[in-house]
């Protein structure tokens, strides 16, 4: 009976109960982690509502004065914000007193105009990565040959980001870098493709390497997937991101990490 | 063994037939009848249409090429969800669910440049049948429409020829009598498309590549009048590759390989014997460096079908038995590369059908077709079947001849991809424990009333199907990278139902001539993964106008134009955009919850044709079309862009590559 309904509403009315998400309430966006040995890094924005009369523009969705903790389980620390032009947006919340030690727990929690979120995250045993050599192809290269120590079970979880030191302010997912590591194999590819920019001769080009929990790796392969297709044509996706952030989106990852450094000679 | 007692019986009353006809064959002097032009379009009281596709050449043209299947979309009930569709979607059907056959072999992918344009040389063939939701008991295992292209089998007495200059491609048919029982017919066309369209292979970041070619062979052998053998071979390949700057190159090609023979019997008993062998062929490849990614998929069939039918009681009664034996091999998607990933082997399955269907005449004005199909099919784990009913009821009555039709169709192979838009790279997979055979319950009322001698039809046909065990893929192409990636884990499967309602008028004779079309359609899916509620289906399309209107003036001009409207089609609408590691990711609202702004578009040709002078028997037609005359900017995807100059978010729109585009070609017939 329901069906018939709609069958004939649709033919009488030729209307359609078209989602509208122009008044949606804003969410906060965390994009966050903490490395093994390292501090921990906040970058906090708004959602935005699309907009096809006017272009968006993202400084008016920095959370600029939001309040940040993280917490150990033993101990809190605030996160302070300040400008970082290193990151966009160019607000970053940052604390040196925590560093990230491997098989803790962390919590976020970030307040901002009401609005309150959570994500929970542990770090996991960093591997080491053993050599980089850059893939020639002429005077460039957008590929690196990574060695990781060999002795990584199968079945982990492992991912890679770049940069290139002095071209870059911040490093990248590599596309295509996010592994399941396999039995025997300790040598694996990264792409350097996210900023378009090509290693050249005298490059200081840095790799690290994280150690993923599984729904981390779920994440990254879906964030894969909407940056690369996300409003593709031919290819199209229509999945949002995975997140682990309670009330909000985006991510709050701890990674056990490992960072080569190298000159292109 | 039951199928081979079956074969058995079919033979020998074949046989038995064979005996009994008294063979006769005389040649006569030539016989002229006299008769009006009917033009393109044939359409029976059960929505069973039939194209010109020789007369399609004389009029619109995409690209400078006349398509047959092209001209199958301006039919109320038959759409695709884009100007890029590589698929036909009939009565909201999804793509995978029509059959698309040429002489009893199925044609997987039949598609160049991304659907642009179909496989489908027109000069090669003499109709094309279109069969919406009223099939008969030896339908195949589909549950959408019917297309199957039908070559030209004419007897042929002298050398015939069709030459096709257009700016992306060149074909040749050529029609060859080899004594007086074996007609020949060959064709292949190449395309140039680098010369005058250019401007399609350019890419915001590298130089794109693209060609295809493709080949027919029909051979009609006839041993006598009452038999006859029928070959038919084809091939085609496409080849697009992209360099992109630094070392980074895609390729893509995909091949479609199909050959059958088929016997054919006419007599007191007809009958027909066909062997089958059909294959598409996809390989998608990426090179980076020294690093590749090879994503190759592929389903291939062989088989034998034969149909019998024999009129009973004073021909009131016909009897139709027959069955069909097929081996298919599939290679559904997979990933070889250093990035991860793994080739997926081969899997093997068997398909059978067993139908029997009598169609019995119970007064002048109403008859009635009963049958049923037994189908099954093997996997190499598991077995399936089921009983497909038909029951149609034809009767006349004030004026209109009507039909009423009910059945239950089932398709053993499921289709599943990245692409809404049906890329060559969608893949099929067979049906298995988790991933159930489809099934539909087809309800139908179709009339059709003839006037002024059957000059002027108006056709008019109702739907509703329910549609269950309806796939939706949720992985994306980076779960293909996983060693332990299997399709199956990333496949959910809901019901569904689609209605609507189909009316077609057709002016077939006369200086003016063309048909109207509008169409009506709903179609939604139910998957508890998306919230378990119906939801409108990619290839809905709510409001349907097609306008295709002729006028021949005088023998030597003919003008042409197709309108269309629809209703913009579903798209999920995006909730919010926000910004992680500087990249736009966009959080989505419900599935197909919106649609795109509606779509309209008049396309225009004007046609010349010459007699020769000294050569009377060669005609000369040149052909100007234009598509879309008005330019309208038709929205094909709704996205969001970051400008990182200004640091903002921009709303951006893609149109569809159908703008103001005019195209002009020369064909030679002798």
């Amino acid at each position: 009976m329901e069906k018939i309904i709609v069958v004939l509403l649709l033919l009488l009315a030729s209307c359609d109960n078209y989602e509208k998400y122009n008044s949606a309430e804003e969410k906060l966006v965390v994009e966050g982690w903490i490395e093994s040995d390292g501090f921990p890094v906040v970058l906090l924005t708004m959602t935005a509502a699309p907009d096809i009369a006017e272009d968006i523009n993202l400084a008016d969705y920095i959370a600029k004065y939001a309040k940040v903790t993280i917490s150990d389980g033993d101990t809190t620390v605030i996160l302070t914000g300040s400008v970082d032009k290193n990151y966009y947006p160019p607000v970053v919340f940052k604390n040196y007193d925590m560093r990230g030690v491997e098989g803790k727990e962390y919590t976020l929690t970030a307040t901002y105009e009401g609005k309150t979120v959570q994500a929970r995250t542990q770090i996991l045993c960093p591997y080491d990565i053993e050599d980089v050599v850059p893939v020639s192809t002429g005077d460039t290269s957008r590929i690196l040959d990574v060695t990781v120590q060999d002795n990584i079970p199968a079945g982990e979880k492992i991912m890679f980001f770049s940069r290139i030191w002095h071209k870059e302010t911040r490093f990248y997912p590599s596309l295509l870098g996010i592994y399941e590591t396999e039995m025997g194999r300790n040598k694996y590819s990264v792409y350097h493709e996210i900023k378009s920019t090509d290693f050249s001769r005298g490059d200081s080009v840095a790799v690290k390497l994280y150690h993923l929990d599984d729904f981390q790796f779920k994440f990254w392969q879906a964030y894969f997937n909407a940056v690369n297709f996300g409003g593709g044509f031919v290819i199209s996706t229509d999945k949002s991101l995975p997140s682990n952030i309670e009330g909000g989106y985006g991510y709050f990852f701890g990674y056990g990490a490992d960072l080569w450094s190298l000159i292109l000679e | 063994m039951a199928f081979a007692a079956l074969a058995f019986l079919l033979f020998s009353v074949v046989d038995a037939n064979a005996q009994n006809d008294t063979i006769i064959e005389r040649d006569v002097d030539e016989i002229v009848i006299k008769a009006e032009k009917k033009h393109n379009i044939s359409v029976n009281s059960e929505g069973r249409i039939t194209l010109s596709a020789q007369q399609m050449t004389n009029t619109l043209r995409v690209l400078g090429e006349a398509d047959p299947l092209k001209f199958v979309l301006m039919l109320p009930g038959a759409g695709t969800s884009s100007d890029y569709a590589s698929g036909i979607s009939v009565q909201g059907c999804d793509y995978s669910q029509t059959y698309i056959g040429l002489s009893g072999a199925p044609v997987f992918f039949p598609y160049h440049l991304f659907g642009i344009f179909s496989v489908c040389n027109p000069t090669h063939f003499s109709d094309v049948i279109f069969e919406k939701s009223i099939h008969t008991a030896d339908f195949e295992n589909r549950l959408g429409g019917m297309i199957e292209l039908v070559p030209r089998q004419k007897k042929l007495k002298r050398l015939t020829g069709d030459f096709n200059f257009g700016m992306l491609a060149t074909s040749l048919t050529m029609g060859v009598p080899c004594g007086k029982k074996l007609s020949v017919y060959a064709s292949a066309r190449v395309s140039y498309i680098p010369l005058f369209y250019s401007s399609l292979l350019r890419s915001g970041e590298g130089v794109a590549s693209y060609s295809f070619q493709d080949a027919n062979l029909t051979a009609v052998y006839r041993y006598n009048f009452y038999n006859k053998l029928v070959f038919n071979a084809f091939y085609d390949n496409d080849d697009f590759g992209i360099q992109e700057t630094g070392s980074v190159a895609l390729n893509l090609d995909w091949q479609n390989y199909v050959s059958s023979l088929t016997w054919e019997h006419e007599g007191k008993a007809d009958f027909k014997m066909c062997a089958f062998y059909s294959g598409f062929r996809s390989a998608l490849n990426i090179s980076m460096a020294k690093n590749k990614i090879d994503v190759p998929s592929q389903i291939y069939t062989s088989g034998i079908k034969f149909h019998l039918s024999r009129p009973l009681v004073e021909d009131r009664t016909v009897i139709r038995l027959g069955g069909s034996l097929a081996a298919y091999g599939l290679q559904p998607q997979g990933v070889e590369s250093d990035f991860g990933g793994r080739l997926n082997p081969d899997t093997h399955s068997m398909e059978h059908n067993v139908f029997a269907q009598a169609d019995h005449k119970l007064t002048q004005k109403i008859s009635i077709v009963v049958g049923a199909k037994f189908s099954g099919f093997k996997t190499e784990n598991d077995y399936f079947c089921g009983l497909s009913p038909v029951l149609t009821l034809n009767f006349n009555a004030l004026g209109c001849e009507y039909s009423a039709h009910y059945s239950i169709y089932r398709q053993y192979l499921h289709q599943i991809g990245f692409s809404d838009v049906g890329l060559s790279t969608n893949s099929w997979i067979e049906v298995s424990k988790k991933i159930k055979p489809q099934t539909s319950s087809s309800v139908s009322l179709s009339c059709l009333r003839n006037m002024s001698g059957g000059d002027i039809c108006v056709q008019a046909e109702a739907y509703y199907k329910k549609v269950d065990s309806q796939s939706e893929f949720f992985g994306n192409i980076f779960d293909l990278f996983s060693k332990n990636y299997a399709a199956e884990n990333y496949i959910e499967t809901g019901n569904g139902y689609n209605a609507g309602i189909d009316v077609m008028i057709k002016k077939s004779a006369g200086k003016f001539y063309g048909s109207a079309g509008y169409a009506f359609g709903v179609a939604r899916r139910k998957f508890q993964k998306l919230g378990d509620t119906y939801l409108p289906s990619s290839n809905e399309v709510l409001h349907n106008v097609k306008l295709n209107l002729n006028y021949r003036i005088g023998r030597k001009w003919l003008l042409s134009s197709l309108f269309n409207y629809a209703s913009g089609r579903p798209v999920t609408p995006i909730k919010y955009v926000y910004m992680i590691t500087e990249k736009i990711i966009a959080e989505y609202g419900q599935h197909n919850s919106s649609r795109l702004s509606d779509y309209h578009r008049l396309d225009f040709s004007v046609s010349y044709q010459l007699q020769g002078k000294k050569h009377a028997g060669l005609l000369h037609t040149i052909n100007l079309t234009i598509i879309n005359v008005y330019g309208k900017e038709n929205t094909e995807l709704r996205y969001y862009k970051f400008d990182m100059d200004v640091n903002k978010i921009k709303y951006r729109e893609k149109n569809s590559l159908f703008r103001f585009m005019p195209s002009l070609s020369y064909s030679l017939h002798f």
